[in-house]
C-alpha cells in the first residue's frame, strides 16, 4: 500500500529513525541549550527592563524630590528675599531717620553757637557803647558842672549819706 | 595832761620793779601802730570834686557822728576825676558817694544788663 503511494518502507523508517536521532541529538545537544540560553538572556532583558522600569520610577521620584526641593527652596529664598527687603527698608529709614536727627542736633548746636557768638558780639558792643557814652557823660559834666551844681550834687548825695551803713 | 604822766610813770615803774623793762621798745611800737589806729578811726577823710566849704563840712560831721556815735576829725581830699559828690573813708571804710562811681555803677548795669 505504501508502495502504491511511492514511500519505501525502509527508506521512511530510515527516516524517521534519522529524524529521531536527528531530533535527540539536537535536543539533547543544542534545542535545550539554546532554550537555556534563550530564557537566560530573556531573564536578563526581563532582569533589566525591570531595572530600567525601577530606575525610571527612581529617576521620576528623584526629579519629583528634586522639584520639591526646588521648590522648597524658591520659597525658602523667596522667603529670604523678602525678609531682607523689608530689614533692609527698615535699616534705611532707620539711616535716613538717624541722619535726619543727626542734622537736625547739628543745626540746633550750630544755631545755638551763632546765637552764643551774637549774644556776646552784642554783649561787648554794649560794653563798647556804655564806656563810650559814660567816658563822654564824664568829660561833659567835668566841663559843665560849676559851683552851683557841685552844691546841688553835694545836697543830693548828703541825703544818701543819712541811709548808708559804714560797717 | 598830769594824769597821763602819772599813769606813764606807773607803769614805767611797774616795768622797772618787775625787771621787764627791757620790754619798753616793743611795747612803745605796739602802743604806736594803737595809737595810730584809734586815730584813723577817729578820722573822717572826704574827697570831694572842689574844696567843701564850712557848710558842707558842718553838715558831713553832722552826719558823721550821727553815723559813728562821736565827732570824727574831718580831712578834705580834693580829686576832680571824681567829678561831684563824695568819697568818705574811715580807717578801712569807704562809702563812695561820687558821680564817677555812680557812672561806673551805670556803666556796669548796662553791661551787664540782660537782653
Amino acid at each position: 500500500m505504501l508502495a502504491k503511494i511511492g514511500i519505501n518502507l525502509i527508506s521512511l523508517v530510515a527516516q524517521i529513525i534519522n529524524f529521531g536521532l536527528l531530533f535527540f541529538i539536537l535536543s539533547r545537544f543544542l534545542y535545550k541549550p539554546l532554550l537555556r540560553l534563550f530564557e537566560e538572556r530573556a531573564k536578563k532583558i526581563s532582569q533589566g527592563l525591570k531595572a530600567a522600569e525601577e530606575n525610571l520610577k527612581e529617576k521620576a521620584k528623584l526629579e519629583a524630590q528634586k522639584k520639591l526641593e526646588m521648590k522648597k527652596t524658591q520659597e525658602a529664598m523667596e522667603k529670604l528675599l523678602n525678609q531682607a527687603k523689608i530689614e533692609a527698608k527698615k535699616q534705611s529709614a532707620l539711616i535716613i531717620e538717624n541722619a535726619r536727627q543727626t542734622a537736625k542736633r547739628e543745626a540746633a548746636k550750630e544755631a545755638e553757637i551763632l546765637r552764643q557768638k551774637l549774644y556776646e558780639e552784642e554783649k561787648q558792643l554794649k560794653a563798647k557803647m556804655a564806656k563810650m557814652v559814660i567816658e563822654l557823660t564824664k568829660k561833659t559834666l567835668k566841663e559843665v558842672l560849676g559851683e552851683t551844681e557841685q552844691k546841688k550834687v553835694f545836697a543830693h548825695q548828703l541825703k544818701k549819706l543819712k541811709s548808708v551803713n559804714f560797717n | 595832761m598830769e594824769e597821763v604822766e602819772k599813769i606813764v610813770t606807773g607803769f614805767i615803774k611797774f616795768l622797772r620793779t618787775s625787771g621787764k623793762l627791757h620790754l619798753l621798745p616793743q611795747i612803745l611800737k605796739i602802743l604806736k601802730k594803737e595809737a595810730q589806729q584809734i586815730e584813723e578811726e577817729n578820722t573822717a577823710v572826704v574827697t570831694s570834686a572842689q574844696p567843701l566849704g564850712e557848710a558842707e563840712l558842718t553838715e558831713i560831721e553832722k552826719e558823721l557822728i550821727h553815723l559813728f556815735g562821736h565827732k570824727l576829725t574831718i580831712i578834705n581830699e580834693v580829686n576832680p576825676n571824681i567829678l561831684g559828690g563824695f568819697i568818705i573813708r574811715v580807717a578801712d571804710r569807704i562809702v563812695d558817694l561820687s558821680l564817677n562811681n555812680y557812672l561806673e555803677e551805670l556803666k556796669e548795669k548796662i553791661t551787664h544788663e540782660n537782653n
